[in-house]
């Protein structure tokens, strides 16, 4: 067999493996859809049966959902999918398993022309294997498998900046190629917020390094520029609009003001009454905002937050970090041996490591593993150069040193079954209230005894129930739009409802509790759950359901 | 650049590196904390009496000090300084001081060696170059540390121990050219074992490294080394009963992560719900549960926020507006790692087990990240940083040879990382010397001295002293404060040990050590030194302590 038909092989025992890793039991693992997927979910249905989505905007290209005015493309991947399969979880999260494979590929080939990017006097042969070892590296990431088994656009950006960057090192030979890239950068900005930071920044970085191979053919390069800006002209109407930066401002690190300047101003005063002028000049608010961005930017470099804890649970297994522990090493030699290398290679992925947190960073709750989703893959290429550099080293010195790989190759193993352990086996157990586990058996309860009532109060303690209850009872879009469709603003959201169902906080003194009424809420609110408790899966008591 | 250049920086780094250690010593940090007390005291103990305040004849093990168990060398050191300036802040402070100074002029041979040494042939050439601006960049960045200079200025015996880890490295490193060296090289490391409970673990780990690092050279030279192996091991005979003793044992279990229940409950957990499968067994056993545990708590020491934004969260330790590092030096830092890796791989090698041997100890505690345990790792940070500003520089060097616009690109690289340093130890400064006492004078047991100086000023009209406890270990502060007699204070001291260890005085001469009001009537002929909340109705307020920054600490009353 040559060497060709070899890795043919090994990419496609790679593809079989990250399909496994991200369609076996996609829809059960995790256990249950957040409140962001049910509403993807729900509001590519209702833009399927209508046009519209839950506000009643017309094919909407900023998705407004809980006022966090989501970017649009993943609602739009999951059309064809809820046409085709149903309003599901499955179905809401198939577009990113999707995705995700595609983005190993992409791995592969992008990879391929990165090794190709600086003409070297003597290549080694077995360099070209390194595209190889960055997607399967990237086909068993903890991070990467987590994004893809759910439905958070991030995860669809990731593949765009893969195949934008493949596209474009193309482009350098062929005009199709080119104008892809300029499409497919564009589409990415509709993928997700980080995106509309990190795409342009990669795709300049990429350009500056490659421009001189543009120069004379300045006729592809327009009509690819010409297909960019039509990709991107819709959004750019749209972003004129003030209210899609609100979602900026809600989740900006630098909103609060008063609470971040407090010990600054504070500070001030007791410079003055000190007489110390140097105050000014130290004791200076921009100071404070430079100081909180690079603290947010930084704490993406993070070794424990990497390889060990991970941030929300809703974003890694249980007691797993966003790579594998055995990386570490491999990824840090991968890093030296890239800074020996040089070239543009080098720049490139440097760049790609020092800008993914760039979006992230004036944002809260740091550090965050969806906003700087855009890291990957470069992890798995480091961790891959340094995966090629340790054989090479092994090669070259006596064969005591195959015990390494022995080594390597144990620990390896067990770490990876150690986080397969994690994800499969534990997560739903542990993690079932992270994933608003409860929600489809509280519907499947209200369904069931729908006619005993003449209303169902949902308590809005249980975040964004009218999604969820939009979601599993399939309610039809055009209906709900008739009925007003989602309130929102303010303190709309307590006045949502929909059929028989009334969304608003319960204060259980208060109630009513004539019989004729069901409430659903939280065991704070609902004292006993006389007709059905609604267990996490690790057997605290998630939802009270009663009448009185 | 010349040698004679060279000696003059470097004279002149050190001179600057003593000046911020020693500048405000005495009210920056605003007052001594108890083990700085602790340590003064019982070195005018052993200076008037020969025994410490237990009444133990010089101590070679161990200072039992608060149950805590000190250890005795940084107690030693303080006895001459006792002896010139008195029981006094500086003279708890000055050896600390002078300890970081040194370790900044010893950095410089430090780097110097370390690099002659651990460069392969092939590279001597471009090492003439390096060894120019290497040692002289490390040492300024040491000598402008955050780290550093916090913990130089106080009584912290960890600082002590670092300058004994530097010179025990640099012994080695001589000792490799004059094989003579050999018989004393491990006294400092020996030494550091005396001084500071992390480093007690550090020095023996690394003298290991050392030994795999330079094995062949040994071996060339085994008389020498072994006589100086056996030298240091009798110098160790003192202190092992104490290392294997009941008491430091119970420290130790006191404060590692080893002995937490929620470990085992979990794995047990995990084990059950796979129905004590092997592989669940194997995959989930405690031992994976601990480790990781120890891995959470070494990483700490490596989160972005405390090596770069806040440092440690104790304010003791950190001023909370600066990191351990500058920002700036995060950049760098990575830069360093990296080219240091690619062009001088031994030496990486050589650092990179330095730094990460010295957190280990302090990863076995519950408290982490904490600068003062990990602080064995200095200088390795500044030498990384010293070679990414190296790697920049010439980087930017061979710019500087082509054409006016990279010249400019030249010249503005040299200017962004002058300004960015200026600012960043302008900034520290400013913080330090403006803001610290005042923001954090209650985390260094401010008040005490104000009250006992005042308590002593009237004492002759009460025959009874209460003094509160709440802000810790009042004895001791009344011991010092007042240059009790050592001897007297033996005689008639009320005190005890708990149950966990730990030694309480009630009382000496007129002082009593209250936790609370005393019950029934108030006693005429008494003073009270409480706190703010206990003052009863009709008390005299003869007198309030307020902390730099007017919280009320202490109010001195009678009736």
């Amino acid at each position: 067999m040559n060497i060709l038909s070899k890795k043919v092989l090994l990419l496609i025992f790679i593809m079989l493996i990250a399909g496994v890793l991200r369609f076996w039991q996609l829809g059960k693992v995790p256990v249950s859809p957040d409140w962001d997927e049910v509403a993807l979910g729900y509001n590519a249905y209702s833009i399927l049966k209508t046009g519209r989505d839950e506000y009643g905007t017309k094919l909407p290209l900023s998705l407004r959902s809980y006022d966090d005015y989501k970017p649009p493309l993943y609602v739009y991947l999951t059309i064809p999918s809820v046409a085709v399969f149903g309003l599901t979880v499955w179905a809401v999260r198939l577009p990113s398993a999707i995705m995700g494979l595609f983005a190993v590929l992409g791995v592969y080939f992008l990879t391929q022309e990165l090794i190709l990017l600086d003409r070297r006097e003597k290549s080694d042969h077995r360099e070209s294997f390194i595209p190889l070892f960055a997607a399967f590296l990237l086909a068993i990431s903890p991070w990467h498998i987590q994004f893809s088994r759910i439905a958070f656009e991030a995860n669809t950006g990731v593949t765009l900046n893969i195949w934008g960057a493949y596209a474009l090192f193309r482009g350098r030979k062929s005009a199709w190629w080119l104008a892809l890239s300029a499409f497919l950068f564009g589409l990415s900005l509709y993928a997700y917020h980080s995106e509309r930071v990190f795409a342009p920044l990669i795709f300049l970085i990429i350009v500056a390094l490659t421009w001189k191979e543009f120069i004379s053919r300045s006729r592809s390069v327009i009509v690819a520029f010409v297909i960019g800006l039509l990709t991107v002209l819709p959004l750019i109407i749209v972003s004129l609009n003030p209210t899609a930066l609100m979602r900026l401002k809600g989740t900006s690190s630098l909103s609060d003001q008063t609470g971040l300047l407090a010990r600054s101003t504070q500070l001030l005063e007791d410079d003055l009454e000190a007489g110390n002028k140097l105050g000014v000049l130290f004791d200076n608010r921009r100071l404070v905002w430079a100081k909180t961005i690079f603290d947010g930017y930084i704490s993406h470099y993070s070794f424990q937050w990497l390889f060990l804890n991970g941030d929300n649970p809703r974003h890694h297994a249980p007691d797993m970090g966003l790579l594998y522990l055995w990386e570490l090493p491999f990824l840090l030699w991968g890093m030296v041996a890239v800074w020996k290398r040089g070239g543009k290679l080098s720049i490139l992925l440097f760049s790609w490591f020092l800008i993914a947190p760039v979006a992230a960073s004036v944002t809260t709750e740091l550090p965050h593993a969806i906003r700087t989703l855009v890291f990957l893959p470069v992890f798995q290429l480091f961790t891959a150069f340094g995966l090629i550099s340790f054989l090479l080293w092994v090669k070259s010195g006596s064969r005591f040193r195959r015990i390494w790989i022995i080594v390597l190759v144990g620990v390896a193993i067990f770490n990876l079954a150690y986080y397969l352990d994690m994800y499969y086996v534990h997560m739903d157990h542990e993690f079932s209230e992270y994933w608003q586990y409860g929600y489809k058996q509280a519907v499947e309860y209200a369904r069931v005894h729908r006619n005993q009532y003449t209303k169902i109060v949902v308590s809005t303690k249980l975040e964004q129930p009218h999604m969820f209850f939009l979601f599993y009872t399939k309610y039809d879009p055009v209906a709900y739009l008739k009925g007003g469709g989602t309130a929102s603003g303010g303190f709309a959201e307590v006045k949502n409802h929909f059929d028989i169902y009334d969304f608003r906080p319960i204060d259980w003194g208060r109630e009513v509790k004539d019989g004729k009424t069901l409430y659903i809420g939280t065991p704070k609110e609902i004292p006993a759950g006389t007709l059905d408790t609604i267990k996490y899966l690790d057997g605290t008591d998630a939802i009270h359901i009663t009448d009185h | 650049m010349k040698r004679t250049i060279q000696t003059v920086l470097l004279l002149i780094i050190v001179v600057i590196a003593f000046f911020l250690r020693t500048y405000k010593i005495t009210s920056i940090p605003p007052s001594l904390s108890w083990d700085e007390v602790s340590i003064g005291y019982n070195a005018y103990s052993i200076l008037k009496t020969g025994k410490d305040e237990h009444g133990r004849f010089l101590p070679l093990d161990t200072f039992i000090s608060y149950g805590d168990y000190k250890p005795p060398l940084a107690i030693y050191a303080t006895v001459p300084f006792v002896a010139v300036f008195g029981l006094s802040e500086l003279a708890v402070r000055l050896p600390s001081a002078l300890s970081g100074t040194l370790t900044v002029l010893l950095t410089y041979y430090l780097v110097i060696e370390l690099f002659s040494l651990l460069t392969a042939k092939n590279q001597k050439t471009e090492l003439s170059h390096l060894l120019n601006w290497l040692p002289i960049l490390s040492t300024a960045l040491l000598a402008f540390s955050p780290w550093h200079i916090n913990l130089s200025r106080a009584g912290f015996e960890a600082n002590i121990a670092l300058l004994l880890v530097v010179l025990g490295i640099y012994l080695v490193f001589k000792s490799i050219t004059t094989p003579r060296y050999w018989y004393i090289a491990w006294v400092p490391f020996i030494g550091a074992v005396y001084t500071f409970n992390s480093s007690r673990y550090f020095a023996p780990m690394f003298g290991i490294v050392l030994v795999l690092f330079f094995w062949k050279n040994i071996w060339k030279h085994k008389k020498e080394f072994i006589i100086g192996a056996i030298l240091a091991l009798l110098l160790m005979a003192p202190i092992v009963p104490h290392l294997l003793s009941k008491e430091s044992r119970i420290r130790f279990n006191e404060v590692n992560i080893f002995t937490d229940l929620s470990v085992v409950e979990t794995a047990n957990t995990r084990i059950t719900y796979e129905h004590n499968s092997l592989l669940a067994k194997i995959l989930h056993n405690r031992r994976m549960g601990y480790a990781l545990d120890f891995l959470r708590h070494y990483t700490d020491n490596l989160q972005p926020w405390f090596l770069f934004i806040r440092g440690d969260g104790n304010p003791k330790f950190s001023i909370q507006d600066v990191g351990q590092l500058y920002a700036i030096d995060a950049p760098l830092l990575l830069v360093g790692f990296v080219s240091l890796f690619a062009t001088y791989p031994q030496i990486g090698w050589f650092l990179i087990l330095w730094l990460t041997l010295a957190i280990v100890p302090a990863a076995t505690a519950r408290e982490t990240p904490h600068a003062l345990r990990i602080l064995d790792t200095l200088p390795t940070w500044q030498i990384f940083i010293a070679f990414g500003i190296y790697t920049i520089c010439s980087w930017a060097q061979k710019l500087g040879k082509g054409k006016l616009s990279t010249r400019v690109i030249q010249k503005g690289i040299y200017c962004v990382l002058i300004l960015f340093y200026v600012f960043s130890i302008s900034y520290y400064l400013f913080y330090y010397y403006a803001h610290y006492a005042k923001l954090y004078s209650g985390e260094w047991q401010y008040g005490y001295r104000e009250a006992i100086r005042y308590a002593q000023s009237v004492k002759n009209k009460y025959d009874t002293i209460y003094i509160s406890e709440t802000i810790g270990r009042a004895y001791m502060y009344t011991l010092f404060y007042t240059t009790y007699d050592p001897n007297t204070f033996l005689t008639i001291k009320k005190s005890s040990f708990d149950a966990a260890g730990f030694y309480h005085v009630y009382g000496f001469d007129t002082y009593r050590f209250i936790t609370a009001m005393p019950p029934g009537a108030l006693n005429p002929k008494a003073l009270y030194i409480a706190d703010p909340g206990w003052v009863p109705k009709g008390a005299h307020i003869l007198k309030t302590v307020n902390a730099l920054d007017g919280y009320h600490q202490l109010v001195i009353f009678d009736i």
